[in-house]
């Protein structure tokens, strides 16, 4: 890094070519001139400093144009294609210093996955070497066409729902019927009692069993047993009423032979041949559409805004009923590359958040105050919507940077009177019947568990709905006039929400509001204002161009395709020389950190057909599927460490749950998955549920090479840390698998379990820049 | 998108510049060790109630004199009429009212109290411990607290003449309040209060081998000063790196050591590094230390969430004492669930199941509420304290994020301000010549009145949308810089740890400005003859 010091004394303007910077006085400005660098290799670094000891930077430059770095309150001009920083002459006394730092680029192979690191659960040989460009010359020059082309396909691909993907395994007689559609969702049949030649219930194992073997009088009968090893998800079975039973004939229907076409038999090790937790259902189906599906662009990006529209750990009175949380969750894989603007209507017609945040049964306020019965509705969603969903608590500029007034304050969005308002306007839902309708092929969705849908979309209760006139954020009065007859009294209270949430929607807020946290779940922690402001644009205006891609649609307001195209296609997630910006990048999500690992080693199903059934990964790692500590999610986005990033006032999210218990928990856990496998513990839990192996990495791949441990690191360095291992940790763990022997196959493998455990503890493993 | 401004290029407009509370810990940190006072051991335990308690049925007004006006009555038409039937329990067919029946109030009724409304007040019925060591003198209420950044009237709050804390009514910045006691700027910059005595207790701990600060619950900012960082462990006490011996801990260590410039790999390393190392050593003196009983299950399968917790402070306090040379120790407790918007007396006060004919189990009665589940664990922790003779030394108060609108949502209440709390330790028998630090059975600070028409106190009630949102009439200053300086804070101290307590009393006047402790040691008290 060669710097170049220039000291500016008062008032006395000092040209010094010598040093590397330009300066003048112009207009009663101080103006100091800033170079333009000659490649995207290189990165420069403008910063300023009252003492010579500390040191705030001012500008920077990745090889496009200057920029101001944060605080963002200095402002970089452009005149005549000179770059300048200006200043007041009655300014105090200030050094300046310019850094220049040449970046070794990344090759080809390490770009991709890195690249790979932003987008999917994790890089693996195969997608890094089928990465269509590989060997293209101009892979990271803008307009990033390769790249570009990577996220088209990825929208291209089929979509796997994760609700379609439990039906499938849950009924023997699933048929995928996109065809049965309501509200623009496909229906799937749950069963198809064929003797009564209806839809059957989802039901439970009765009785005090889960099992399906289970004893007691609500038992499914002894034949189950031979139809051999039971699978990991289980339906529930409901006996009575009806003399028909649904067993769980997953295993069977699947295959009952393996691969040889050899019959599988029960596993011996299971004396209880039954299902696991089933609570851990939803998030099995989860961690296995992390690691194996292709439309991996899709799960992130839902996983991403999963993480906006929380629904917490405590959501739902119960955990066990898959079906409620797939079907919530699928509202975001559905639409990763739709509209916002459709989420937030599902989201608030959805049965689960409405219990969650409390506005299930919400009715209107009753008489004033002297009577006994005196109620309020309640404000819960009308404060969350606005806080957490689309504006935030304060006012922003469109590069997401705060308003202030005159007197240099934040600007509050809402005060408590707005909050009031809106609790009026969610008031008349409630869950959807038991039975929306008896038909097989319109609607036979419905999920039955102590009376309780919470699969459909919410019913409207007329009465308890507020049809007053009522202010919105702009103390406007908007009001949706029913009149008599029972259709328009629906239609009123759709008409509130929707005018809500148009208006919360269409808020100037609301484009740099997701574009900033949307940021943050992929690339990095701390946009710069021009970063934010992109993306911006692509939420408002609906499209994004690079090259010859066009993603999204012009006019189109919230359209996500844009966003995540805008989000990955920015210099300032694809530009090498960022890596000498030491505040450049983020800290990666314990829970992808943990998938790319399954993904990278090419974990395998053993006896679980296919799953990939993990246990307790939350008292580990402190993330964990449909575990969100509340609905804050499991970090705020302004969360600060302590250390460099506090100092510099900048955000690291992902450190808010590391603790001295869950940083240790992360090797803990891999440790397990290298060493062993999916298996349960006494010691610490284990990561699995049974007291045998339900997965297992196969290192192949790496065990071939093992031999040498240049070629073995070589490979790793790419896999895991994409090409950032520092030279002083390559020679670490270099020298330890020297020092062990690689005589057979055993010992190879004991190289490669030690390397990548080792790996996991790398700060470049668990950083991504 | 901080507001927050540490660099010294910024202006900052707050009366106490971030800069300058920095500075003065650095000036601080050279001279504070001659004035605080770290004899003998001490401990407090935090226990934050995450989500706002509604904590006006917590502490509930009995009498009826003046009419019940000032006491019962009122209480119960603020609350929208009585909820409950004579035991507590929710009873739906009455409504939408919030009252506990004042039946079920008898047999939690502590003993009279001074300078309150009402001269009787109750604890829930399900917090029979409350009342238990209240009456005995071992714990005390303090009423109507709440974040201010200064003495505020309702005539300053309706006229906007007051400056008010930030982000009001809203969680995380409530949370946040009662973390930094700086509630004027938002989020975590100014660090928290028990981060700052550590920084400042440069003389505590002085052969200690983990810092002053361990929580049971996670990173707070709370516990998080400029110069330190809470330890945090489960109750279990720490997990160890698996596979961290021989040859491989070796190469971990070269792993973690090296210096790496990029500011999230840095401090990653620098927090790995840390947790293996304390891991083991803190560990250690964790096994050592025992219990003299195991924490209790509230359930035949569920165990008691706080009681675990509190098993895991017992235990680190006598690691700590016995093992690690600290003698002042600040414990972090968490017990989530509180934010009572669905459903409010069920989730306080949970469902009779004993005295449920249809009910074949064994869980007693209103074992799924929350109460029940912290009144089962402050016993607990109760008995352990005094089985290891530590309570004088351990002092265990409570924090939430605001009280709860008096006034019903249908099934809850929404968010709101002022609410209670209290505060268990030795207590002080003022008969005998020896005794505890905390001067119990009584309620400091001033419960309102509650009744809609004479509460003066409502913050809409100009607006007729009165909701029976409290403003608070003491501050988070004035209670925890009490705590504080029993603790050991110098009194000179106390405006670098609680910037805007000046606002509210005059430390160098008095430190203790409610009253309920005081600086003399523990057992030495004695009554002049």
């Amino acid at each position: 890094m060669k710097t170049h010091l220039l000291m500016i004394f008062g008032l006395f303007a000092l040209v010094c070519t010598t040093y590397g910077l330009q300066t003048s006085i112009q207009n009663d400005k101080f103006q100091v001139f800033l170079p333009t660098s000659s490649s995207s290799n290189t990165y420069q670094i403008v910063e300023w400093s009252t003492n010579l000891t500390d040191w705030q930077s001012v500008a920077r430059n990745f090889g496009t144009t200057w920029q101001n770095t944060f605080p963002h309150t200095e402002t970089i001009t452009n005149v005549n294609g000179t770059a300048m920083h200006e200043r007041n002459l009655n300014h105090p006394q200030v050094y300046y210093r310019l850094s220049t730092n040449s970046v070794q680029s990344l090759n080809n192979t390490n770009s991709i996955s890195r690249f790979l690191q932003q987008t999917t659960f994790g890089p693996t040989l195969d997608t890094i070497t089928n990465f269509l460009g590989i060997n293209n010359s101009n892979l990271n020059d803008s307009p990033y066409t390769d790249y570009a082309n990577w996220i088209q396909t990825q929208i291209d691909l089929p979509i796997t729902s994760h609700r379609a993907y439990f039906r499938e395994r849950s009924n023997p007689a699933f048929i995928a019927n996109p065809a049965a559609t309501n509200n623009g969702t496909s229906l799937y049949q749950v069963a198809y009692n064929d003797d009564l030649d209806q839809p059957a219930f989802n039901y439970w194992t009765g009785g005090n069993n889960q099992q399906p073997n289970g004893s007691g009088v609500n038992a499914i009968p002894n034949y189950q047993n031979n139809l051999g090893e039971i699978s990991t998800i289980v339906t529930w079975t409901r006996w009575g009423n009806t003399s028909y039973v649904e067993e769980n004939r997953y295993n069977d229907w699947l295959a009952n032979t393996d691969s040889t076409g050899a019959q599988k038999t029960s596993n011996p090790n299971d004396a209880n041949a039954g299902g696991s937790n089933i609570e851990n259902q939803k998030k099995v189906i989860w961690y296995t559409i992390a690691i194996d599906a292709e439309d991996q662009l899709r799960q992130r990006m839902a996983w991403a805004l999963s993480q906006i529209f929380v629904i917490g750990r405590e959501g739902s009175k119960h955990p066990q009923a898959t079906e409620r949380f797939v079907t919530y969750y699928d509202i975001f894989v559905r639409n990763a590359f739709g509209n916002y603007r459709d989420i937030l209507d599902e989201v608030t017609y959805h049965p689960q958040m409405g219990y969650y945040l409390t506005y299930e049964l919400n009715t209107k306020s009753g008489d004033q105050l002297n009577t006994p019965d005196d109620s309020f509705p309640d404000e819960n969603y009308a404060r969350e919507v606005m806080q957490l969903f689309t504006i935030g608590l304060w006012q922003l500029n469109e590069d997401g940077t705060l308003k202030r007034n005159g007197d240099g304050e934040e600007i509050p969005t809402y005060d408590n009177e707005d909050v009031s308002e809106f609790a009026k306007v969610f008031t008349g839902l409630d869950k959807p019947s038991k039975f929306v309708y008896v038909n097989t092929s319109a609607y036979p969705n419905y999920e039955e568990y102590q009376n309780q849908n919470y699969i459909d979309e919410m019913r409207f209760i007329s009465w308890r709905h507020d049809y007053n006139p009522k202010i919105d954020l702009y103390d406007q009065p908007f009001t949706n006039q029913w009149e008599w007859g029972g259709a328009s009294y629906e239609d009123a209270l759709r008409k509130d929400i929707g005018y809500v949430l148009d208006q919360l929607f269409n808020h100037t807020n609301t484009p740099p509001f997701v574009a900033h946290q949307l940021i943050q779940r992929f690339t990095v922690s701390n946009p710069s204002p021009t970063y934010i402001s992109d993306v911006a644009q692509a939420f408002k205006t609906g499209v994004f161009t690079s090259g010859s891609n066009t993603f999204g649609q012009s006019g189109d307001r919230g359209n996500l395709e844009a966003v995540i195209a805008a989000i990955l296609l920015h210099p300032e997630a694809r530009t090498p020389s960022l890596q000498a910006d030491q505040t450049f990048g983020k800290f990666r999500e314990p829970l992808i950190k943990f998938m790319s690992y399954a993904r990278a080693f090419k974990i395998e199903s053993l006896q679980t057909y296919g799953l990939y059934p993990f246990s307790n990964l939350y008292l580990k790692i402190a993330q964990e599927p449909y575990e969100y500590p509340n609905v804050f999610n499991f970090y705020r986005p302004d969360f600060q460490p302590n250390g460099p990033v506090q100092d510099e006032n900048l955000n690291a999210p992902e450190f808010q749950p590391i603790t001295d218990v869950t940083s240790i928990g992360l090797p803990n856990a891999l440790h397990w998955l290298i060493y062993t496998g999916i298996e349960r513990d006494d010691d610490d839990f284990g990561i699995g549920s049974k007291w045998y192996p339900q997965g297992r990495l196969d290192l192949t791949d790496q065990i071939n090479i093992a031999a040498d441990s240049e070629d073995l690191i070589d490979q790793l360095n790419t896999l895991v840390t994409a090409g950032r291992l520092t030279q002083a940790n390559r020679t670490t763990i270099k020298n330890h698998i020297d020092s062990l022997p690689a005589g057979n196959a055993t010992q190879r493998k004991t190289r490669v379990e030690n390397a990548i455990w080792l790996l996991c503890l790398t700060p470049e493993f668990n950083s991504l820049y | 998108m901080n507001s927050n401004r540490r660099s010294f290029l910024q202006k900052n407009c707050s009366a106490i510049g971030m800069a300058s509370l920095y500075s003065t810990l650095c000036t601080m940190r050279m001279t504070a060790g001659a004035a605080m006072n770290t004899d003998g051991y001490k401990a407090m335990v935090c226990l934050f109630l995450n989500g706002g308690n509604d904590s006006f049925n917590m502490l509930i007004p009995y009498s009826q004199q003046n009419g019940g006006i000032d006491g019962y009555d009122g209480y119960a038409a603020a609350r929208g009429g009585v909820g409950t039937d004579a035991n507590g329990f929710k009873d739906s067919s009455l409504g939408t009212g919030l009252a506990i029946d004042r039946n079920a109030l008898l047999a939690t009724r502590l003993k009279a109290v001074q300078g309150q409304p009402a001269n009787r007040y109750s604890v829930h019925p399900r917090l029979p411990f409350l009342k238990t060591r209240f009456d005995a003198g071992d714990l005390a209420f303090v009423a109507n607290v709440g974040s201010l950044i200064e003495p505020t009237t309702i005539t300053s709050y309706q006229q906007g003449s007051a400056n008010l804390p930030l982000g009001l009514f809203s969680h995380p910045d409530h949370q946040m309040h009662w973390q930094t006691l700086r509630p004027q700027t938002r989020g975590a910059t100014p660090k928290g209060w028990g981060g700052r005595i550590a920084d400042i207790f440069t003389q505590a701990n002085i052969n200690g081998k983990v810092g002053m600060n361990i929580s049971m619950a996670g990173n707070n900012t709370f516990q998080t000063g400029f110069y330190t960082e809470p330890y945090v462990t489960s109750p279990g006490g720490p997990s160890l790196l698996r596979n961290y011996d021989g040859i491989l801990s070796n190469a971990v260590n070269s792993i973690m050591t090296d210096v790496y410039p990029n500011m999230f790999e840095n401090t990653y390393a620098q927090k790995q590094k840390n947790a293996i190392r304390l891991a083991e050593e803190f560990g250690e003196a964790f096994d050592l230390a025992s219990l003299n009983a195991t924490a209790p299950n509230t359930t035949s399968s569920s165990k008691n969430k706080t009681a675990e917790q509190f098993a895991g402070v017992i235990k680190s306090i006598k690691a700590g004492k016995n093992h690690l040379g600290m003698n002042r120790q600040l414990f972090f407790v968490e017990r989530g669930g509180w934010d009572h918007h669905n459903e409010l007396l069920n989730a306080q006060g949970g469902i009779a199941y004993a005295s449920n004919p249809n009910y074949n189990g064994n869980l007693a009665d209103g074992a799924d509420g929350l109460f029940y589940e912290i009144n089962e664990a402050i016993e607990y922790f109760w008995n352990e304290l005094t089985a290891a003779n530590l309570q004088d030394e351990v002092i265990l108060f409570t924090i939430s994020d605001f009280g709860r609108t008096l006034t019903s949502n249908g099934q809850g209440s929404d968010h709101a301000w002022g609410g209670n709390a209290f505060v268990m330790g030795g207590g002080r028998n003022t008969d005998v010549t020896l005794g505890g630090p905390l001067k119990g059975g009584k309620i400091y600070g001033s419960y309102p009145v509650l009744d809609p028409i004479n509460n003066g106190l409502d913050l809409d009630k100009h607006l007729d949308k009165a909701r029976g949102r409290v403003l608070p009439t003491t501050s988070a200053d004035a209670y925890l810089s009490e705590l504080s300086s029993w603790f050991g804070v110098d009194s000179a101290d106390l405006p670098f740890i609680f910037p805007n307590c000046e606002k509210f009393f005059t430390p160098a006047e008095n430190a203790y400005p409610l009253g309920m402790l005081d600086g003399n040691p523990s057992g030495s008290y004695y009554i002049s003859a």
